[in-house]
């Protein structure tokens, strides 16, 4: 059972990649088609963009449930642990006392909604309208509740509408 | 308040404050316009601007444009500066007489935090609402009116950058200061009793220092813990005060964070204030400013966009500032050359001409170079990519010990570190500040650029690659700005793991909206930063100038004087009619003298410190005069040379005139591995007395400038030393 769970993991996450690394192509197509001017194409390419990026964000879920799920009994789990597009509620803010203020008085602090709009050595967290770059280290201590949504909710993050 | 009115000075002032990025230098710009005061050596805004108001009867009012700041928890060295003008505490700075508060209307909840601690501070509050415009555009709604009364303060909607609603609010800014006791908000966060009693306490401890407390400093101190203030207090009230306060913190908040409860306490009032004043469609929409940053934060674009980008203003201030620096060259010959003739020979031209229009002229030739840098330097601020870098070049800076904060203080660096070094006022942590403030001066500023020029346009042979892309030439001037970081990297590294040893901080930055930059603040700032370094030409290195022309022109021997008269007499007599034969009389006569003036004196005595570096007393002699600026080597070696100071990195006859120079046996002074000993020196050594000043006055203590100059003359010695000595065993341009 357990073997199962890692492969299934595993899968995903490469799968994942994947979609990141096509995600990136489409990107770099889009300013190309933008730059010769091909409409067509682009409109093509956003399509397909789109529905990567909707695959993307729903199996982010399901690999941070899956997490969540794991690692502790109830469902909060380190803002370090999303994928671009995760939406949730601050759980707790921890850390070093004087970053822990700021980030209170940024409007990060338990209760409030929080969506991550990048990933990788520093996590870029939308709090309302703000948005925050925090390291990756320092956002292992700000745990957020999960939303449990099963439907893909579209992000715009990549997509141009 | 009838107190406070009778005591008021005739011009009124009033605080501009509100968080970064909300557009408080638009709206300080479009109030004042041009009658600013600045500080020395604009920063981001990092330094105290002042402008003038003009009231509609005539009168004017000083507006002073406080640091941006999320709070007033003061603890960075900006948020001390905006809490120390509220509560009047701040140097050379008249007391406030009312605030005006500028608050983001698409971000109003979080900017109506720093707001919920102004309340508290006893005075008059003036709110504006800026970029409703785009508020407008997020499809968020703010009733203005039902605000206004809730607080019991004019709430005036403006639009900053379009001059939208500006009369509205001079006027509300005009009945503040008119009004014979202006109203004080009717709203401020509950706070519970005992935090109350806990203020009263402390106000009353600290009467017996004989000051009072106001009610804002007491608050402050406290809820933050380890603040500036509290520090402060301690200072001023002794260790007796740091433990009442320490009991008294435990007794209020017993095992509870204060902060945690401030900021729920704070949120809580927001929310009841805002609500159904603000209609805003979702709690977390996007904006195009996230898909813009989709790209440009990007894990391999946006590093690729960065790099493109310093590619392109390093080329940019190359290639366009050349045609602007031969005019300002231009001038300066014609000027030159029109006072050389109009004056006598003597003193008074020498001075002139070798001194002043030599060395002022020489070094403002880089006026072209400063303002491109400054240019996008500002025009990347003012738009919000900067903290876009800032987050892009963390990683890199975090592997040496600093953060992403550090990168904007380092980039601005390579202007000049004296705005560098303000600009680290922005980063929290004090051996992190402390870290930057020590490396930044290793930064290739704009003044090590002559020296460059100079020496690799005269040195470095001319060789081209791969159908004149790479030029030897170009390359090397690369990598002498490349050295300078290289050097940093391990010296903050060192820096961090020793001296200044902790944890790394957290690091934790705002990324604004994007917005097309505002033409008006890009020109100002370029404007102010031009004219600092104007100033700076037209003192310190004016003032070494002459100093320098001085040394090297007394005593005038006479026997020298004689001795060459009698020369040219024979000369004369035998019927040499040729110019050159006299040029060659005259420089032999001004290089004897020189080797008998103060200088040249001074310089023997140097010469065995400097001789293992390959140089002459000429060169020792140069390098220690440029101590107050880098760019004076450039006049003192034109000086030096007898050729009359009328030197700069153009000049073929400073070149020529270092390619002739030779040790007494005859070999030449100058070849490959000295001018490389030369610029390696010049690269890493801190020849810059307002650099060291403002290490001083940024770290409170002329022992970090001593540290400064101490570490980086030792490095660039040694580092000296070892170019000359393994260029000279290898054989290079021999």
């Amino acid at each position: 059972m357990v073997d199962i769970i890692i492969i299934t993991e595993l899968s995903v996450k490469i799968y994942l990649h994947i979609c990141e690394i096509y995600i990136d192509l489409g990107l770099f197509l889009i300013i190309f088609t933008y730059m010769f001017g091909m409409p067509n194409i682009k409109q093509q390419h956003q399509t397909i963009i789109m529905q990567a990026n909707l695959t993307f964000v729903f199996l982010n879920e399901r690999i941070t449930v899956m997490n969540a799920n794991k690692s502790s009994t109830n469902l909060s789990y380190p803002l370090s642990d999303c994928y671009p597009g995760n939406e949730g509620t601050v759980a707790e803010v921890a850390g070093p006392a004087r970053f822990a203020a700021r980030l209170r008085e940024l409007g990060l602090l338990p209760g409030v909604r929080v969506r991550l709009l990048r990933s990788g050595s520093a996590l870029v967290v939308q709090v309302g309208e703000t948005r925050l770059a925090i390291r990756r280290r320092d956002a292992e201590s700000i745990r957020v509740c999960t939303d449990l949504a099963f439907a893909p909710k579209p992000t715009a993050n990549l997509t141009t509408s | 308040m009838t107190d406070a009115k009778s005591t008021r000075s005739a011009v009124p002032t009033l605080a501009l404050i509100g968080n970064p990025n909300t557009g408080k230098t638009t709206l300080f710009n479009a109030l004042t316009g041009l009658s600013q005061q600045v500080g020395n050596y604009p920063g981001v805004t990092v330094e105290r601007k002042i402008g003038a108001l003009q009231h509609s009867d005539g009168r004017s009012i000083n507006i002073v444009d406080l640091p941006g700041t999320y709070s007033l928890s003061a603890h960075s060295p900006d948020e001390a500066i905006a809490v120390d003008a509220l509560i009047s505490r701040q140097q050379d700075l008249a007391p406030i007489d009312g605030v005006l508060c500028i608050v983001d209307a698409a971000n109003i909840r979080r900017n109506f935090y720093l707001l919920s601690q102004l309340v508290e501070a006893e005075l008059p509050i003036v709110i504006a609402l800026n970029m409703i415009d785009i508020a407008e555009t997020r499809a968020i709604t703010i009733d203005a009116e039902k605000l206004s009364q809730r607080l019991g303060l004019p709430v005036v909607p403006v639009c900053a950058h379009r001059r939208q609603g500006l009369d509205t609010l001079r006027k509300a800014l005009e009945n503040l200061v008119d009004a014979p006791s202006p109203a004080l908000p009717s709203n401020s966060p509950e706070l519970p009793v005992q935090i109350r009693e806990g203020v009263e306490q402390l106000q009353e401890d600290f009467t017996k220092t004989g000051r009072s407390l106001s009610y804002l400093e007491s608050l402050r101190t406290l809820i933050d813990d380890d603040s500036y203030l509290e520090e402060r207090l301690v200072a001023e009230a002794g260790d007796g005060f740091a433990r009442q306060l320490k009991t008294l913190r435990q007794q209020i908040f017993t095992d509870a964070d204060p902060g945690e409860f401030e900021s729920q306490t704070r949120y809580t009032w927001i929310d009841a204030l805002l609500s159904d004043a603000l209609q805003q469609p979702d709690e977390l929409h996007s904006n195009p400013s996230d898909r813009i940053d989709g790209l440009l934060t990007h894990r391999f674009f946006g590093i690729a966009a960065f790099a493109l980008l310093n590619a392109f203003v390093f080329q940019a201030i190359y290639s366009w500032s050349g045609p602007l620096m031969d005019i300002i060259e231009g001038l300066f010959a014609t000027l030159g050359g029109w006072v050389g003739s109009a004056l006598p020979v003597g003193p008074v031209q020498s001075l002139l001409v070798d001194g002043v229009l030599a060395g002022v002229g020489g070094v403002l030739i880089f006026l072209p170079q400063i303002a491109i840098l400054f240019l996008f330097i500002s025009l990347l601020e003012d738009c919000g990519y900067m903290a876009r870098a800032a987050l892009l070049m963390d990683r890199l800076l975090t592997r040496c010990g600093l953060s992403g904060k550090s990168f904007i203080p380092l980039l601005s660096s390579f202007a000049c570190a004296v705005p560098g070094i303000m600009a680290t006022r922005t980063i929290e942590d004090r051996r992190d500040r402390l870290a930057t403030i020590l490396v930044a001066p290793l930064m290739s500023c704009s003044a090590r650029l002559p020296v460059y020029i100079l020496f690799i346009a005269a040195f470095v042979p001319e060789r081209t690659w791969a159908g004149g892309l790479f030029n030897l030439q170009g390359m090397a001037l690369l990598a002498f700005y490349a050295l300078g970081i290289l050097v940093a990297i391990p010296m903050a590294f060192l820096l961090k793991k020793t001296l200044l040893k902790g944890e790394a901080p957290p690091f934790l930055l705002e990324l604004p909206s994007y917005k097309w930059p505002e033409p008006r603040n890009v020109l100002l700032r370029v404007y102010q930063n031009c004219w600092a370094f104007v100033v700076r030409a037209g003192s310190i290195i004016l003032a070494t100038t002459i100093a320098m022309w001085s040394l090297a022109y007394f005593p005038r021997d006479e026997q020298i004087t004689e001795q060459f008269e009698r020369e040219r007499a024979a000369l004369e007599s035998a019927g040499q009619t040729s110019a050159a034969a006299f040029n060659t009389l005259d420089s032999r006569m001004a290089a004897a003298q020189i080797e008998a003036s103060y200088l040249g004196r001074a310089g023997h005595l140097l010469e065995p410190l400097v001789r293992p570096l390959g140089w002459d007393w000429r060169i020792g002699m140069a390098v220690v005069a440029s101590f107050p600026a880098r760019e004076v080597v450039i006049s003192a070696l034109g000086t030096i040379y007898s050729l009359g100071g009328d030197q700069d990195e153009e000049s073929e006859d400073l070149r020529t005139a270092m390619r002739r120079a030779t040790w007494p046996d005859g070999r030449p002074v100058f070849t490959l591995p000295v001018a490389l000993s030369i610029m390696v020196f010049f690269a890493l050594c801190a020849q810059c007395l307002s650099t060291l000043v403002v290490i001083q006055r940024e770290t409170g203590s002329w022992g970090w400038s001593a540290f400064s100059f101490s570490y980086m003359t030792a490095l660039a010695y040694i580092a000296a030393l070892l170019t000359y000595q393994i260029g000279t065993a290898l054989g290079w341009g021999i």
